[in-house]
């Protein structure tokens, strides 16, 4: 620990770094002029700093207030020493920031048991300090732990569920990358930004439940396939309901909802306008956009211009006007997703 | 040598008696004085009573520590007479100020010459 002492006086400077010598682990580093000393503490924080009253400027309460304030955060006991008994000098002294006084002659004693209570309260805070800090990081890199394994489950999850669609990796990645534009274009959170490029891809999830003769069929499905094939949203509903985490939450809502229309044509259940879930209107634009952008075996992809034209046309019916404008007003930054997450590019880039 | 002059006892409090840092701290108190002496006698001689003070002041500090208390007691007086604007009472300080410093001088040779320090 070191210990600055400051004092016009080269003999008290002497006695004080003898007294100080007897507490172990402690240096003593000596100044005559309190301006050298502030020079020093600008560039080393003492453990503890024991300082004369009176002294060619700055004085002992100068030197104390221009310390205190070049140093901010900085919780270094100082001890002022004084041949004053005078209570004003006290007062401004302990306004500036003195933490103890000691008067001359200086008792040795008492020097040594003061500096050494001082040094020893000072580092125990400064281990609580650094014990509350270890804290906190542990509990920052176990909460990014837990996300990296939350995501590694989805992004497993959702590799699962495309070995039983046609539709490629990057589809579900641009339409995560497009719902999560969209959320910070309405200026939702940071978090919730995420939980929207997470979630979203999990939007057809319960397609794993339709049976392959409908899901992979070439052709037109008739009424009863399409009927069975509705059923992937309550389907995906079922199967991330009931999850204590909010991005599975999300998930079940956007999978149960992402098929409704605003006009309420849609289904599962036909909700119209703002009953349909915020995150689920979503979905619908960004699958949509990214569908019709898309080259399918069964068709070819539609040009961005042609895409946005469609989009805006459905406004109002299946989609919320609302997010329709702003999807439309954020067109920049959706092509450069488009672009980013080609097909050419491998589908793993969803969670970055 | 009397105990006004160099309060032994003192100086063995500080030191834990150690005979060496004995005749160090006595050095140090001597050659300070000297400076002090040195700034004091120009601050006096214009009138100067916060230099003059803030030295006195010093002086008493470093010799009062180390028991030098004639040399303490005089230099008090003289940091009184300053800060009253007594230039009468300032001007015979300050010769028991330097007398003190004489006798301290004294002591600390007849110390060295007894090897006590």
């Amino acid at each position: 620990m070191i210990v600055g002492l400051v004092d016009d006086a080269r003999a008290n400077l002497r006695i004080y770094e003898h007294v100080l010598s007897r507490i172990a682990g402690t240096r003593t580093v000596s100044f005559t002029s309190s301006e050298d000393a502030l020079d020093w503490s600008a560039y080393s924080e003492p453990d503890l700093l024991i300082v004369d009253y009176r002294m060619p400027a700055p004085d002992g309460i100068e030197f104390i207030q221009r310390y205190r304030a070049m140093r901010p955060q900085s919780e270094t006991p100082i001890i002022m020493i004084t041949g004053d008994h005078d209570r004003e000098v006290r007062n401004r002294a302990l306004e500036s920031g003195a933490t103890d006084f000691l008067h001359k002659p200086t008792d040795p004693v008492e020097l040594h048991a003061r500096a050494r209570n001082l040094l020893a309260l000072h580092e125990s805070r400064r281990k609580l300090r650094a014990h509350a800090a270890s804290l906190e990081e542990e509990v920052a890199r176990a909460v990014a732990d837990i996300a990296a394994r939350e995501e590694e489950t989805i992004h497993q999850l959702m590799r699962a569920a495309e070995f039983r669609d046609d539709s490629t990796g990057q589809h579900i990645v641009r339409m995560g990358h497009y719902a999560a534009a969209m959320a910070e274009a309405l200026g939702l959170s940071a978090e919730e930004q995420r939980n929207m490029l997470l979630a979203t891809p999990m939007h057809d999830i319960g397609k794993v439940a339709i049976p392959d003769s409908i899901l992979l069929k070439p052709g037109r499905l008739d009424p009863q396939e399409m009927e069975i094939m509705r059923r992937h949203a309550q389907a995906g509903y079922d199967i991330l309901k009931g999850s204590r985490s909010k991005l599975l939450q999300l998930a079940a809502e956007i999978a149960l909802g992402h098929h409704e229309k605003f006009d309420g044509s849609g289904y599962p259940y036909g909700l119209k306008g703002e009953a349909i879930a915020l995150s689920a209107r979503i979905c619908a634009i960004s699958d949509v956009f990214d569908a019709l952008t898309t080259k399918r075996p069964y068709k070819d992809a539609w040009s961005t211009d042609e895409a946005l034209i469609e989009i805006r046309s459905l406004s109002g019916t299946s989609f919320d006007p609302m997010l329709v404008a702003l999807f439309l007003k954020i067109r920049d930054t959706i092509l450069a997703i488009k672009a980013r997450f080609s097909d050419n590019v491998n589908g793993v880039a969803v969670l970055q | 040598m009397s105990l006004m002059d160099l309060n032994m006892s003192r100086l063995h409090d500080i030191t834990g008696g150690d005979r060496e840092l004995n005749g160090e701290v006595i050095r140090l108190v001597l050659e300070d004085a000297e400076t002090a002496i040195g700034e004091l006698v120009p601050a006096l001689a214009v009138r100067n009573a916060a230099v003059g003070g803030t030295l006195a002041h010093q002086l008493k500090g470093a010799s009062a520590n180390v028991g030098a208390e004639r040399l303490a007691d005089a230099a008090l007086r003289l940091e009184r007479a300053l800060d009253d604007d007594d230039w009468t009472t300032a001007s015979r300080s300050f010769d028991e100020v330097l007398a003190a410093l004489a006798t301290l001088r004294d002591v600390a040779a007849s110390l060295e010459a007894a090897g006590e320090s």
